[in-house]
């Protein structure tokens, strides 16, 4: 019987806590608010408090994870550090009918903006990640707020669908929920645009993404490749290409857990590990990785990358806020110089592929450019590929800003961690079909 | 009456039974309410190129209250995650009340009436770690035998317990075995290429067949001397595995959430799609033995049935909680359990033939939009099949639209099983776009 396991299970697990000398305490709450038609729902999700026991001798690394935030297993021998990363606005300090009526303002405004909207959907949804990991070394605890508020407008002509969104996400607070009425206009004229849009010719095209396709292709292009769990099981082609150009000069991809602007964001890893900016790709040159504690003690790499979905998983070299770094144009000027191309504004989804650096994106829609402008014709959903190294050898142009798009990243399918996607403007050549 | 025989009740109805008998008073102002208790415990280990690296036993324990409030004729819910009763549990009820008056929809109410559950076979006992450990060294042997390696395996073994209780007298207990695994597969010269399979079953002998091992070893060996596929509009012929993946994306479709929310152009009675082949029908079924997503109740204490959602392409039935049930006049229907998409009449084999076919083995992702049913997605690996002979492929990318694809298909006779889809081992989508040179 179940009960009867976890009662051993956790007897046997606080008899570690003595002896190993590290645990791990969690808690992960997700708060959901998602307005549909006339009907509004809030969903919490399971709180995954548990607390994990580590053993590390023997060579196999060994957890023990049971329910329950026990702070009595291990008693530090260290100050304790603490970190709070609430935003400027805790959400928990702020009522569940302040939160409501945010998703009801927002849902009012663009009801009934366009006959041809079929639907509005707001999603409001909030997450407090807490910590306690303590072990010979260190003791620390923190408590981070993360906050994901965005819309989606359904538009259809009575045979095609399509949608359009428009989302924040990033560590913080209430301060988040917040979409400037502009874009919500832009939204729903795109939604409706969208109706007659048309597949994109298959082949290279020169394309001047923005900041959400950017962030995802630094993530999905050389982020994964570069979690160095990886290089271990000698699944990633990295492992053979440190210290080579793989990139022009306009190419630098750094993953930094410190920043509070990106959706991936935290101050110590899951290993207890203090979060520290990494720079995987220098102007072109592969020069860093991803660790964790278990990669760090195979082959001595920086850790501060371990995280688990919540504690019933193991921890993996994982990404934070990954992106591009900034140039010195403006995105005009990179569409400018592009006689025919294809502009990307939204990115869908991607996969990595460390193996082969096969690049796969799903993009959610382009827009022709011409002569060094937007035509306003629109390409239906597609998907980029090429090899990595071809498209980020062929950079010739980024924006100076920065903006990050929030996002859950999976290890293949399963073991979801919160990210930061970013970057500027970039123009390069890739396969879009 | 559920599962009560004669006054007994198994071990954990019993302490779900006294959670919600200890919290009696502060759930007096419910109009409603759900308890659903679960309990898990899982092995996990963990490979990498042969090497075992981690090991994990985790538990996990949940009470979930759903609690229903009535203000006139709206209705709102909210959910309090219960510990074992007490003050903090009585305050976590008030808060999740308090939330329920916030969140008013139009009204509905749970079934009535007691109600007998299915029994479902969810699988015996899980493989414990040490049975995990054998099966994980015999699936790296049997792929060195077909001369690849595992560069990446993990193994999740658990055992699920849950028991659900409402105020409207019904009650069940059930249990489960889940498995899960994630392999990485390497070969083809220097072992330069790599398939993925992630897969759940709720025995051993189904996770990993010896076909599986075979189909990702061919794919990697094969990769070496694969091109990417020429561009333009071509059949596809897509496996079971992503067919799976494709068809959820029409789960939201018909859903009555969907319908209620006008989402969608078409409803009850109306055709999806106007097809010049194959017709669609398409059921949904929770009772399958051993099937992963089996289950004999939804959260709302309804059992689980067999559901009939599109005939010959016509909508017939839609997925529907009490709630949406309730907006819509029709009847709940329990959980979805697994899509089952009736097979065709034809051979996979005759699929691959008649002019130039892209057979895709895999894509790297594919993610349809579930609101939109548009997807694009690169060729992990693949066959072009022209005049009987065939060429691997890899890369370059397919795209379109779900509901169009399925308005020109032809679905092979023989069936395949994957978690959440029972239907064509192989479907061939006729005029679709491809990308490639």
């Amino acid at each position: 019987m179940v009960v009867t396991d976890e009662r051993r299970l956790e007897s046997a697990t606080k008899g570690h806590a003595a002896k190993g000398r590290w645990v791990s305490r969690s808690r992960n709450q997700n708060l959901l608010i998602q307005a549909m038609g006339d009907t509004l729902t809030v969903r919490q999700e399971p709180p995954r408090e548990g607390t994990v026991v580590r053993d590390t001798s023997g060579g196999v690394q060994r957890e023990w994870a049971v329910p329950g935030w026990h702070d009595d297993w291990l008693q530090a021998v260290t100050p304790l550090e603490e970190y709070h990363w609430l935003g400027d606005i805790p959400a928990a300090g702020v009522s569940l009918k302040d939160k409501l009526d945010r998703v009801r303002e927002v849902k009012e405004f663009l009801t009934g903006r366009d006959p041809r909207i079929a639907q509005v959907i707001v999603i409001y949804m909030e997450r407090i990640e807490e910590r306690h990991i303590t072990s010979d070394a260190f003791d620390r605890r923190s408590e981070v707020g993360r906050l994901q508020f965005g819309a989606v407008v359904v538009a259809t002509d009575g045979t095609r669908t399509v949608e359009q969104f428009e989302a924040d996400g990033r560590v913080g607070g209430f301060e988040i929920a917040h979409i400037a009425d502009e874009r919500l206009d832009r939204m729903t004229e795109k939604a409706v645009r969208l109706l007659d849009a048309q597949a994109v010719e298959p082949g290279e095209h020169l394309i001047v993404a923005a900041p959400s396709v950017t962030g995802v292709l630094a993530h999905e292009a050389f982020g994964h490749g570069v979690e160095m769990d990886l290089f271990l099981s000698e699944r990633a082609l990295a492992a053979k290409k440190m210290g080579e150009r793989v990139g022009s000069p306009f190419a630098t991809i750094v993953d930094d857990p410190r920043r509070k602007d990106g959706f991936g964001g935290y101050p110590f890893d899951d290993d207890g590990n203090l979060a520290e900016m990494h720079v995987i790709l220098d102007h072109g040159v592969l020069v860093g990785g991803l660790a964790d504690a278990d990669v760090q003690a195979a082959i001595g790499a920086s850790p501060g990358n371990g995280r688990r979905q919540d504690y019933s998983r193991k921890v993996y070299p994982r990404m934070s806020n990954t992106f591009f770094e900034p140039g010195n144009a403006t995105p005009e000027e990179l569409i400018a110089g592009v006689e025919r191309g294809v502009y990307l504004p939204q990115f869908e989804s991607g996969m990595e592929d460390p193996k082969s650096w096969g690049l796969q994106l799903t993009v959610h829609h382009g827009e022709e450019i011409q002569d060094g402008r937007l035509t306003g014709r629109l390409y239906r959903t597609m998907a980029m590929t090429g090899y990595v190294p071809d498209v980020l050898q062929s950079i010739d142009g980024a924006s100076s800003e920065l903006n990050f798009s929030p996002g859950m990243c999976g290890k293949g399918w399963k073991e979801w961690a919160t990210n930061g996607t970013g970057g500027p403007h970039l123009r390069f050549r890739a396969r879009l079909g | 009456m559920g599962d009560q025989r004669n006054g007994w009740a198994p071990p954990a109805l019993s302490r779900s039974a006294r959670l919600i008998d200890s919290l009696g008073h502060p759930l007096s102002s419910a109009a409603e309410w759900v308890l659903r208790s679960s309990a898990s415990a899982e092995s996990q280990v963990y490979w990498r190129r042969g090497q075992r690296h981690a090991e994990r036993e985790a538990s996990l324990a949940t009470n979930a209250l759903t609690v229903f409030v009535d203000e006139g004729d709206r209705r709102g819910s909210a959910v309090a995650y219960l510990g074992d009763g007490g003050p903090k549990d009585e305050r976590r009820i008030a808060d999740a009340e308090l939330a329920a008056g916030l969140v008013l929809n139009p009204g509905y109410r749970l079934p009535t009436g007691l109600a007998t559950y299915p029994s479902v076979d969810l699988g015996d006992e899980p493989p414990d770690a040490k049975t995990l450990q054998a099966f994980g060294e015999k699936v790296q042997a049997d792929l060195g035998r077909l001369g690849v390696t595992a560069s990446h395996l993990e193994l999740f073994s658990r055992r699920d317990e849950e028991v659900l209780m409402a105020s409207n007298g019904r009650q069940h207990t059930w249990a489960g075995v889940a498995l899960e695994t994630d392999l990485v597969v390497a070969g083809g010269p220097d072992g330069a290429f790599e398939q993925r399979l992630f897969r759940r079953s709720r025995r051993l002998l189904d996770l990993l067949p010896e076909p599986a091992l075979e189909r990702m070893a061919e794919a990697v060996k094969d990769r070496s001397a694969a091109v990417r596929p020429p561009s333009g509009r071509l059949p596809v012929v897509l496996p079971a595995e992503e067919l799976a993946t494709l068809l959820d994306a029409l789960r939201f479709r018909v859903s009555a959430e969907a319908v209620y929310n006008k989402i969608f152009p078409q409803g009850i009675g109306e055709r999806l799609v106007e097809a010049k082949g194959d017709l669609l029908t398409l059921g949904a079924d929770p009772l399958r033995p051993l099937a992963y997503s089996s289950g004999p109740t939804d959260e709302s204490t309804v059992p689980g049935q067999r559901v009939s959602l599109i005939e010959d392409g016509v909508i017939k039935g839609l997925i529907a909680d009490p709630q949406y049930a309730a907006y819509l006049g029709i009847e709940p229907t329990g959980p979805v359990g697994t899509l089952e998409w009736s097979p065709g009449s034809v051979s996979g084999e005759s699929l691959l033939t008649g002019g130039r076919v892209l057979e895709v083995r895999g894509f790297s992702a594919s993610m349809p939009n579930a609101l939109t049913g548009d997807f694009a997605a690169e060729i992990k690996f693949g066959y072009l099949h022209e005049g009987g002979r065939r060429r691997p492929i890899a890369q370059g990318s397919v795209s379109g639209n779900l509901v169009e694809l399925l308005a020109d298909c032809r679905l092979s006779s023989e069936t395949e099983e994957h978690p959440g889809y029972f239907g064509p081992a192989m479907v061939r989508f006729e005029n679709v776009q491809v990308a490639g040179d």
